[in-house]
This record gives structure tokens, sequence and C-alpha cells, in this order.
């Protein structure tokens, strides 16, 4: 464990160094995708402007749960961007054969292989929202309940990642995976609004198909006392059952993995 | 003549290959298909939702809300992807033998995106019609007059995508940022050409600052000719501020490319 935790930061500081070098290329990624968040958050503003509530929901507690969001995507794109690259740059090159005979886990050689400046982006931004509307939101915080956002966060950022890890070790089996990853990962948005807006059937597929609202509006609405229920709780649990789930089928694809033959 | 013709027969290749290229990526098209009912399906629930807990006049919500859905399936025409093409040919060099052929650079590519507008786009928007229809009740018009309108306005529009595309892909002869400076400039396009925000609930100072910029002339303007909100009449004044749009961009492109070309240098070996 404490070599794995040296190594990743040697791996980390070899791409900050680079990062660093070509500084314009990580400012316009940074700005790409603060400027994306800004479009989305614009929408909401544009339409609140025209109704003091949606649902129930102020702007400011809309804004929290979207920021919620945002920070587990961040955590994603920090921790395991490079899953997005598995099947066209490594798989299908041949590139994941070196990573394959050196000593240590090759899932972990993956993701420390690359880090991208884009999670910085929303991270920063998943920072402002939450810290800017928390204040309005008239939650009386504890420790406790500071504890639970940690958790909340960390386990959307969980579930993001086990969800891209499931639909990217789809690439062993698939000529291409990247179209599934990507309409998997799209249908975080649904967890952008209050969940109900929806009519039942997309509610149902946002919490229990790509449970992407344990990210944001189940924590949120446990915070400002709405009626969740047990599903509160339950976020941890799904976010590490995403997890294993994802890496035994990573695993399995291993096993079949039968390389470019070159 | 004869030189003429040898150009048209090789930007004909071009479009072709277009064609081709994002024929073969199958999987890719129906999940991006896919991907966009899914967003028609959360930007109806919420316009809903919103027009729900307001008070909107109930024809006024109606018409928004079939603008919505329309501008939505309109939207894929204005989502070209020339940037990531041309950054990969710039960071992997084969940008170098693409400009030692006796064509243009910029008309090939523009023949190839033309290509890829056909293939991907104008498919990609009728089966995104077709499926809305179903799905949420669009009604696409039955004239072929109001088509034929749509596809010149179209065509106009997509001419202008491509120039402000290519003038942004010459950056990419100074930063690898191509991905990011193409999401970048989807959002940008996809927001100020309203199909995010409809522009009758924009606040002034908003509308006043997307009228000012080229981007409605891509997707809005597309979108109500389809919804046949654009009386005939009007064609044609609308269609000459499209090419105002496209003599400017036109030069800023061809100048935005002379500086860049003097950048180039390829790896040798």
């Amino acid at each position: 464990m404490k070599r794995y935790a040296r190594l990743y930061w040697v791996f980390l500081a070899q791409w900050l160094k680079t990062a660093f070098a070509y500084r314009a290329n990580l400012a316009l990624g940074l700005l790409s995708t603060m400027a994306q968040q800004a479009i989305g958050l614009l929408v909401v503003w544009g339409a609140m402007l025209h109704v003091p509530r949606l649902n129930g929901w102020t702007y400011d507690q809309i804004l929290f749960a979207y920021g919620l969001l945002t920070l587990a995507k961040a955590l994603s794109h920090l921790v395991a961007d490079n899953l997005w690259n598995l099947g066209q740059v490594y798989l299908r090159a041949g590139r994941l054969d070196p990573l394959l005979v050196r000593p240590v886990n090759p899932l972990f050689h993956l993701l420390v292989d690359r880090f991208s400046p884009e999670g910085l982006g929303y991270l920063l931004m998943g920072l402002v929202l939450v810290l800017g509307s928390a204040p309005a939101m008239g939650i009386a915080w504890t420790w406790l309940k500071l504890l639970y956002l940690l958790i909340a966060v960390l386990s959307g950022g969980a579930i993001f990642i086990g969800l891209n890890l499931l639909t990217a070790s789809m690439a062993f089996f698939v000529m291409d995976a990247l179209p599934l990853t990507l309409a998997v990962f799209q249908t975080h948005q649904l967890a952008q609004y209050p969940l109900s807006i929806y009519r039942r059937n997309l509610r149902l597929v946002v919490t229990w198909v790509v449970p992407y609202c344990f990210a944001s509006y189940i924590p949120a609405g446990y915070l400002l006392h709405r009626e969740v229920g047990w599903m509160a709780l339950a976020g941890p649990s799904v976010a590490v059952g995403l997890l294993v789930a994802g890496y035994r089928l990573w695993l399995f694809g291993l096993t079949h993995h039968g390389s470019t033959g070159t | 003549m004869s030189a003429f013709r040898r150009k048209v027969s090789a930007y004909r290749a071009y479009i072709a290959l277009g064609i081709q290229e994002t024929l073969a990526y199958r999987a890719l098209f129906w999940s991006s298909v896919a991907g966009r009912l899914l967003i028609m399906a959360v930007c109806l629930a919420f316009w809903r939702a919103v027009f729900a807990s307001g008070t909107f006049p109930p024809s006024a919500a109606e018409s928004t809300l079939r603008y919505i859905l329309l501008a939505q399936v309109v939207a894929p025409l204005t989502l070209g992807n020339l940037i990531p093409v041309f950054s990969k040919a710039v960071m992997e060099g084969t940008v170098a033998t693409e400009l030692l052929r006796p064509l243009d650079l910029q008309e090939s590519y523009y023949a190839w995106s033309l290509g890829t507008l056909v293939a991907t786009q104008l498919r990609e928007m009728l089966v995104l019609g077709a499926a809305a229809t179903l799905l949420f009740g669009v009604r696409l018009p039955s004239d072929p007059v109001t088509w034929l309108a749509f596809l010149v306005t179209v065509w106009l529009g997509h001419a202008l995508i491509f120039l402000l595309d290519w003038t942004f892909a010459m950056l990419t002869f100074w930063t690898t940022a191509g991905w990011g400076l193409c999401t970048l400039r989807h959002v940008v396009a996809l927001f100020f050409g309203g199909a995010l925000l409809p522009p009758v609930l924009m606040p002034h100072w908003l509308q006043q600052l997307s009228a000012a910029l080229p981007f409605q002339h891509m997707l809005q303007l597309p979108a109500t000719v389809l919804l046949g909100d654009v009386p005939p009449s009007q064609l044609p004044r609308v269609w000459s501020i499209q090419l105002l749009w496209l003599l400017g961009l036109g030069l800023c492109s061809r100048l935005a490319y002379r500086t860049a070309i003097r950048q180039v240098t390829v790896a040798g070996g």
C-alpha cells in the first residue's frame, strides 16, 4: 500500500512536470471544462429567472446538488480519466501489454499512465458551487453533516468510476466500447435536475440502472430534510458494489486479453 | 476546363471520404442518437417543470416547448468534428503530406466536411426527428418547399460552422488541446445558437449578445425555418445575412490559415 502511494506520487509528479511545461494547453483544458459547466448553469439560471422554485427546489438548492454532482465527476476525471482510453488507445494499439509485464497492478498502472487537466476544472467549479450555495441553504452544519457530505462526494465519485470501469472493460470483448461508455456517462445529466421532474421510468433509471442521483439529489435532499428515507445512507454501498463489479469485469477481461499479436 | 474538371473530381473523392469515414463508425452513431434522445427527454422534463411552476400563458409554453424539441433535433448539424480531426493531422505530422498535394488544404477539408454533413449530421438529424415524432410528438413539416428552404439554410449554416471551426483549428498548430477547443466550441454554439435556453426566455442583454454572434444563423434559424415560422418572403433577407457572415468568417479563416501555415514544423524522420 505504501509502495503504491509512493508510486502514485512519482507518476503524478511526472505528469505535472509535463503539464506545466505546456501551460497554455493546461489552461485551455481547464477553461473548456469550466465554460462547459458554466453554460449548463446559465440554462438553470435563465429558467429560474422566470420561476421562484422548481418543483419545490430553490435556485441555491439546485446549485448545491449540481455542485455535488460536479465534484463527483471531478473525482472520476482526476483519478480515473485514462479509462476512457482503454479500448482505442491501449487495447487496439497493443499498448496495454507493456503495462502487464511490470510489477504493479495493471489497473493501477493504467490509471496513473495519464492524468487529465479537465478534472481540475470540474473540481474548481464544484467547490465554487457547493461553497457558494451552502450558506443560503439554512442547514445547521455539524461535523457529522460535513462527514456525510464528504462521504457522499466520495461515493459519488466512485459511482462515476465504477460505471466507467464496467463499460470501458467491455473493450476486452467488443471492437469498440467507447460509444457504450459515452452513452452511459451521458445519463449523469439526468441527475443534474430534481428527480421529481421526471416520470417514473426515468426516475427508476437514474436511481437503480445508472445510480448517478446518489451523487446529487439524494444526499442534497437528505441534508435538506426531504423525504429520501433509507436511500440517504445507501450511496456508499451502491458505490462499493459498482467498483467491485467493475473490477471483476476488468479481471475477467484481462484473462481473455489476446493482445494484438504483433 | 480540364483543370477545373480534375479539381471537381478530386473534391468529389474528399466528399466520399467524409461519407465513408463516418459510416464506418456505426456504434458511435447510434450511441450518439441514444444520448441525444436522452438529453431531449431531460430538456422536455425540465422545461415542462419550469412552465408548470410559473405563470406562463399556455400557448407561449406550448410553442416554446415545440421550439426546444426542434432545436434539439437540429442541434447535431452544428457539431462538426473538424477541430479534433485537424489537430490529429497536425500532431501526427500527416498535415505535411496534405500540404504537398496540388489542392487547396482548406477547400479539400471543406469537401470532406460536406461529406460528413450528409453522412452523419443530416442522417442523425433525420433519425432524431423520426424518433422524436414517435416519442415526444414532434411535428415535422410535410411541405417540400419548407424542407427545401431548410436545406438551403442548413447548407449556409454548415459553411459558417466550417469557417469558424477552421479558424479555431488553426490554433492546433500552437496547442495540443484540440479536444478541449472542440467541446468549448460545441457548448458555445449550442448555447448562443439557442438550443439550450430558448432565446425568448433569455434576459434582454443576453438576447442582444447572441444576436451579435453568428451562432443563431447556424442553429436557431434552421430550427425556426423547419417550424415554418419564417415566411417565404423573409427568406432572401435571412439568407443574405448568412452570406454576409460567410464573407466575414471566410476572410478571418483565410487570414488565420496564412498565419498558421508559417508555424508548421513537422518532425523529420
